[in-house]
């Protein structure tokens, strides 16, 4: 017998009612220890800030051209991944229920439509605290009033939500059928007329900067976005009802065709199973060598596996760049060379910054592993290198892949053409500089877990609690703390080469910096060696039951230490 | 027997966390060739112990020794001849099957592996699975993977925590003929951690009761039926153990 939709309500209110009194039970329950503590009081203060301060500078720059850029991009990475999130490893995105969700839900008398709402249901946390942080951040924009903006951001996070929801479901459900092809279709279609956009934006401003987002082709990618938003930031209650019409509109299409649809969820397990047989085999493991490679290995396979998606998009996209680059017309020749080169300079922030702090399948991840690595004959500094060298192959690699990219479609402009020396000159600069910075990041990144493994987050099952976000933030602060205090050592050595170059012997400027910034990265690595040398001990000693909180256990490091005469002997004598 | 085929020796191992003891002053000793189970209910222990033993977790005091070598002296020595298979199978999310086993054999340089990981797929029914990752497979056959990487380097010491969990019919008994093969044939010391008390019944020459991470009893099953008053071939181990426990077993219930 089939639960009544009323029934179905009443359980999942419960459900919800319960989860929502445990969180908080929990939630407070942790307050009494410093470093939940700690974590929580960041987030209130950082909550304060978006208030104050905070929402006083986005005024001040006039971030909402590019809230709306962000959530066009946004709109559009849900179409560009709604293929590709099947065929690589994203498939958790969208309509993917949790093991747990599956065992207790599916064998329940519950009908499709009551699941699909449960779903819906369990989004409304994130786009809760979405809504709260742009509302936020928004408030010191004149004219704006914090209900409107509330009001108006949840619209616009719910429907990203229900959108990407949406469409992963119907992606899922064409996976089965002969229209499979249609939203790789769909993808590659929108892939195009983003760049066609793209192009024509710049073409349009020629200058490039915040002009382009003024051109007729920006407006056109960005339409959607901007009519969206429109009513968080109206300036009274009759200009919010006269433009929220659209966004009611698609939030009540996407809410009927979720919920009249009912499609078969129940497959949907099944379905991402069966994607992920016959894994890519990117290459094989060599028979012999040392320890620490079998484990960079590993970690280069995780991480390639983990985000084939970017892989293929980097794939297309930079050929396709460096093609469309060199042969475009004469008009886009300037245009070319901008988004060569802004494009090159965000990738290698993001790799040096970002990159390492988020594209790490190291010791964070190995958590779970933990019982079978170290039961394994390997030395805590062969495993600890092998884990920051994974990581590190992959970023550094893709670094040499986009300089070499960079390289092929960048020639200069034609008042300051650039000659392959001056590349020359900019590879010596760059990359080895990059190499030491990338790898005392990912290096620090690792070695995060074993000393402060509260602001690692690493047992945060799904989404994550207020206070692990004032953990990760504080991680955060740490992280580019000690960065600092490493790069010290570095900056003196470099500096000091410089002196003993330029100064003392005489030799060019560039040459001069070019031995400077190779010297201080190469600091820079011994730097990472030597952490890595005195973190062996932490490892070993590294139990991670005692690190995991447990609401019930008072946890203290005082060991009472006695030994009795008890003596079981198996099968021996003696 | 002498002390040349010991494999396994624990002296005064304790652990503890905070002032909670989850073992304590643990002693014993697995000769080659022989099975010891590890009896007890959850939280007793046991798999505190195996950890300790396997080098995952620092203990608190003891010394542990593996085929000569002392896990903390001398640890890698003592790792390349013990081998664990943890109670759930975390295996890596983005490595194949057959990945897994040359990872395995390349950590403990194991060079010209591919007969013997064709060996143990064929025996442990996954070569049809051999390219597949992790999601793909029940959790038996993680299972079996976990246990085909600790057979891998033909380890002298076997560390087996609830080795059965999630096998099918089959599986058990090929596991079961496994393990007793490792120990006759291999000459390797194993000691079982398992819930399933008619399985160890069969597969064990000793078995060891710990409770509150204290060793209660051990002995041969007939030992542990003496220690209860029981006569030779009475009870079986389910019963003994209840009785240990002060549980009254109750017996087929007639309508």
């Amino acid at each position: 017998m089939i639960a009544s939709a009323s029934t179905a309500r009443a359980a999942f209110g419960y459900y919800a009612h319960a989860v929502l009194r445990n969180r908080i039970r929990i939630a407070l329950s942790k307050l009494v220890v410093p470093r939940y503590l700690t974590g929580a009081l960041i987030v209130a203060a950082l909550l304060v800030a978006m208030a104050g301060p905070l929402s006083s500078v986005v005024w001040q720059l006039d971030l909402r051209p590019w809230l709306i850029l962000f959530t066009s991009l946004q709109i559009a990475e849900i179409w560009i991944s709604m293929p590709l999130s099947l065929r690589a490893s994203r498939i958790q995105r969208g309509l993917a229920f949790s093991p747990s969700e599956v065992e207790l839900l599916f064998p329940a008398p519950l009908p499709r439509r009551a699941l699909m709402l449960f779903k819906i249901a369990e989004r409304s946390r994130a786009v809760l605290v979405t809504t709260l942080v742009f509302a936020l951040l928004s408030l010191g924009t004149p004219g704006v009033s914090l209900p409107r903006l509330a009001l108006g951001w949840f619209f616009v996070a719910s429907l990203v939500g229900l959108h990407t929801l949406l469409l992963h479901t119907v992606s899922q459900q064409l996976a089965r059928t002969r229209f499979a092809f249609v939203p790789g279709l769909i993808s590659a279609l929108t892939v195009l007329a983003i760049a066609f956009l793209v192009w024509r934006a710049f073409a349009q401003a020629p200058g490039g900067g915040v002009a382009v987002l003024s051109t007729p082709a920006a407006g056109a990618l960005t339409w959607l976005a901007t009519h969206l938003l429109a009513p968080a930031y109206s300036g009274s209650w009759r200009e919010m009802a006269s433009t929220l019409w659209l966004p009611l509109l698609l939030w009540g299409l996407h809410l009927l065709l979720l919920v009249a649809w009912s499609p078969r969820v129940e497959e949907v397990p099944h379905v991402s199973a069966g994607r992920s047989r016959n894994a890519p085999r990117l290459w094989s493991l060599a028979a012999e060598g040392p320890v620490w490679r079998a484990i960079a290995w590993k970690n280069v396979v995780a991480i390639s596996r983990r985000n084939a998606l970017t892989a293929w998009i980097l794939v297309v996209f930079l050929p396709a760049m460096v093609f469309a680059v060199r042969f475009a017309p004469e008009d886009y020749y300037v245009a070319g060379q901008f988004i060569t080169v802004a494009s090159f300079f965000v990738f290698i922030g993001y790799a040096g910054l970002v990159a390492p702090c988020t594209k790490v399948a190291g010791l964070r991840l190995d958590v779970p592993h933990f019982a079978l690595l170290k039961s394994m004959p390997i030395s805590a500094r062969q495993l600890l290198f092998g884990e920051v060298v994974g990581a590190f192959s992959v970023v550094y690699g893709t670094v040499l892949l986009v300089f070499l990219v960079w390289t092929v479609a960048y020639t200069g402009t034609e008042g300051m053409p650039i000659t392959a020396f001056s590349k020359l000159k900019a590879a010596v600069m760059i990359l080895p500089f990059l190499g030491g910075w990338i790898f005392i990041q990912i290096t620090l990144r690792n070695l995060m877990l074993l000393y402060f493994p509260a602001f690692a987050s690493f047992d945060a099952p799904r989404g994550s609690d207020y206070e692990r976000t004032g953990q990760k933030l504080l991680g955060y602060i740490v992280h580019f703390a000690v960065l600092l205090l490493f790069a010290l050592p570095a900056a003196i050595v470099g500096v000091l080469a410089y002196l003993v170059a330029h100064a003392s012997i005489g030799m060019a400027r560039w040459e001069s910096s070019a031995i400077a910034i190779n010297l201080a990265a190469i600091a820079l690595l011994a730097e990472s060696l030597l952490l890595i040398h005195l973190s062996q001990e932490r490892y070993r000693d590294f139990d991670i039951a005692v690190e995991r909180y447990s609401p019930s256990a008072s946890v203290s490091r005082r060991a009472p230490r006695k030994r009795s005469k008890g003596y079981v002997v198996v099968n021996g004598e003696g | 027997m002498t002390d040349a085929a010991e494999v396994i020796s624990v002296k005064g191992l304790s652990k503890y966390y905070g002032n909670h003891a989850a073992v304590v002053d643990l002693r014993l000793r697995v000769c080659a060739g022989k099975i010891l189970a590890l009896v007890g209910v959850n939280g007793a222990g046991k798999t505190t112990t195996l950890r300790c033993m396997a080098g995952i977790i620092p203990p608190s005091a003891g010394e542990i020794t593996i085929a000569g070598h002392a896990l903390v002296g001398d640890a890698l020595a003592a790792k390349r001849k013990l081998c664990f298979v943890p109670d759930t199978p975390h295996l890596f999310d983005y490595l194949t099957v057959v990945e897994h086993l040359r990872f395995a054999a390349r950590i403990h340089g194991i060079g010209d592996v591919e007969s013997r990981i064709t060996e143990l797929l064929q025996r442990f029914e996954l070569e049809s699975k051999a390219h597949e990752l992790p999601q793909a497979l029940s959790r038996g056959m993680r299972q079996k993977v976990a246990i085909c990487m600790a057979f891998l380097h033909d380890p002298r010491a076997i560390l087996l925590d609830e080795p059965l969990t999630g096998l099918d019919p089959l599986g058990i008994a090929s596991m079961k003929e496994a393990i007793i093969e490792r120990a006759r044939k291999h000459q390797a010391a194993v000691i079982v951690c398992s819930h399933q008390l008619e399985v160890l019944e069969s597969l064990s020459d000793s078995i060891m009761i710990v409770d509150k991470g204290r060793c209660v009893v051990e002995g041969t099953l007939e030992d542990l039926r003496a220690r209860v008053g029981a006569k030779s071939g009475e009870l079986s181990l389910e019963e003994v153990f209840l009785r240990l426990k002060g549980v009254t077993p109750r017996r087929a219930v007639s309508v």
